[in-house]
């Protein structure tokens, strides 16, 4: 009896570890597609990582600078994102400022400090009218 | 060179007004039920072979509990939400641009036949919203007007319907807060006072503190209701403190009003969360969070520190569901119909559009939530999904959710630019 409660807790080990394996190795992917004239086609080319990868990008010490300076890009630097608002110059030249100050000192291991700067600019971005 | 640009550009500030005063015109006469010699609009093929891609590369990859069955009900542009009429089997669908349509299936098989722009006399602006009510009135809720066509469901097939403002151009929210995005509104008709409750996102990611208390003075970032007839407008702010709210419903049981609420941007991939909300009562001194919190208990960057004003925090009311980060919950519905099995009585349907927001792509599915007894949400799943390709690109974007009169649920996709039928076979 004990030694069938014993196989039966090792096959139970064993089948969430394997499960634990297939999550961990699960793609996770990003890309851009569109229909166009009755297709369905590729716009950007997808960008995959595990799901153990995209764990350890949320859990890295550095990730809110990191996510933070992406953001502030996508939403006052990249083209469309630019459109969305309604910036002044001056917005967008104190954004950019706050956020190379920021990123000097997340480069520089000062991680909360970088991290305090960026969300000033982010505030900014989110004070700012959208269009 | 420099007269050539001012001509250009004299020019087209004066087509602009004169297409706007155009309008303006139109809507008089049909509001005085005069014709006004528009042509008759647009028609969008079906039996193309676009709609033939969508049967061969969406439906199939379309997961649901076993029994269901999704197909094609129409071909539709730029689908948003959805209003279904009660006598024929007509579907009016707003966009995010400057039509809406009606998908009619005119021989009862569960198929649009036509798809045609409806009353393309009229140049809508953001016309998102529409919802029909069960005395047979359609409303179309734009970004800064709502009107009001007394008989659509009759005169559908002329150019010319009778259109009458119920809110003007320009007096749903203060011109100078007009934006494009966040301006997508929704309508309903609550039965238990017979008024029309339209949600209006704010224009901000995070409205800043000059914004108040202006905003909840108009019910910008809020939900209000008022007559849906001319008259005295008894215009009420219902609920304050929504960030940007793209669907809601009446819980045909209980009458209580449940909204979805799409939350802050730039916090992280995985937070905040977005939200369900039940109004804990209708009032203008109900608040749900915004700009204090980004979603469910997360505290907005922007706010973080600063005390919440008492007269916020003693009447707040919380998510009943804090749904994934950045999906975006849209439209919802509660199911009162007999097609599906028992378990689905009266739960939320609700779309989830997904978001570019995040590294890891996400929605892009139908969630149902079930409630218990007392009217409360329990579990939340999903019901449909597969609109994602395992490389992260997406077919389709479901935008809202509505019964169809058989039972089974239509599904707008703004992205395919179609409407599925979910119908269960067991």
């Amino acid at each position: 009896m004990k030694k069938l409660f014993l196989l039966i807790i090792l096959l139970t080990i064993s089948s969430i570890s394997v499960y634990a394996a297939d999550e961990n190795d699960k793609k996770i992917c990003s890309g851009f597609a569109m229909w166009k004239d009755g297709e369905f086609k590729q716009v950007r080319k997808s960008k995959c990582m595990t799901e153990a990868e995209y764990q350890a990008y949320l859990k890295a010490p550095n990730y809110l600078c990191q996510y933070y300076q992406k953001s502030i890009w996508k939403e006052s630097e990249r083209a469309y994102g630019k459109k969305q608002y309604q910036y002044t110059k001056e917005d967008l030249i104190k954004i950019k400022s706050l956020k190379d100050q920021g990123k000097a000192l997340c480069d520089a291991g000062k991680l909360k400090e970088g991290e305090a700067i960026l969300v000033k600019a982010i505030k900014i971005i989110s004070h700012t009218r959208m269009n | 060179m420099k007269k050539i640009t001012s001509i250009i550009v004299a020019s087209f500030v004066l087509s602009f007004f004169s297409t706007v005063a155009f309008s303006d015109e139109n809507v008089k006469k049909l509001s005085n039920f005069q014709k006004t010699g528009t042509a008759p609009g647009i028609v969008i093929p079906q039996d193309t072979k676009f709609a033939e891609n969508i049967k061969k590369n969406i439906l199939p990859k379309i997961k649901m509990p076993e029994g269901f069955k999704i197909s094609l009900f129409a071909v539709v542009p730029d689908a948003r939400h959805m209003a279904v009429a009660r006598n024929k089997t007509t579907v009016w669908i707003g966009t995010r641009k400057d039509k809406v349509w009606q998908a009619t299936d005119r021989d009862m098989d569960d198929v649009a036949d036509t798809v045609e722009q409806f009353s393309p006399s009229v140049t809508f602006d953001i016309p998102n919203g529409v919802c029909f009510s069960d005395d047979g009135h359609l409303y179309v809720a734009e970004r800064n007007r709502v009107l009001w066509f007394p008989a659509a469901e009759f005169f559908m097939e002329s150019p010319d319907t009778v259109a009458i403002p119920i809110i003007d151009q320009g007096s749903l929210i203060p011109p100078e807060e007009e934006s494009y995005n966040h301006t997508a509104r929704v309508c309903a008709v609550n039965k238990a006072d017979n008024k029309l409750y339209v949600s209006m996102g704010q224009p901000f990611n995070v409205a800043g503190p000059d914004k108040y208390p202006k905003y909840d003075e108009v019910g910008i970032g809020g939900i209000i209701k008022f007559n849906r007839f001319p008259g005295e407008l008894e215009r009420e702010v219902v609920a304050i403190g929504v960030r940007n709210s793209v669907g809601h419903a009446f819980n045909p049981k209980d009458g209580t009003l449940w909204f979805t609420d799409n939350q802050v941007d730039g916090m992280g991939d995985e937070t905040p969360p977005g939200e369900i909300n039940k109004a804990c009562k209708l009032g203008s001194d109900v608040w749900y969070g915004h700009p204090y919190y980004g979603g469910g208990d997360v505290r907005t960057n922007e706010y973080k520190g600063k005390t919440i004003p008492k007269k916020y925090a003693s009447n707040y009311c919380k998510p009943q569901i804090e749904t994934i980060a950045h999906a975006a919950d849209l439209g919802m519905m509660f199911y009162t119909g007999n097609q599906f099995p028992k378990k689905y009585k009266n739960a939320i349907f609700n779309a989830q559009h997904g978001s570019w927001n995040a590294i890891k792509p996400r929605g892009a599915r139908i969630m149902v939530t079930y409630l218990d007894n007392k009217g409360n949400a329990t579990k939340h799943e999903p019901f449909a999904e597969g609109w994602m390709t395992e490389m992260g690109t997406y077919l389709g974007r479901p935008v809202d959710v509505q019964q169809y009169f058989d039972g089974s649920i239509l599904v707008s996709d703004d992205k395919a630019g179609v409407i599925y039928r979910i119908s269960y076979e067991g």
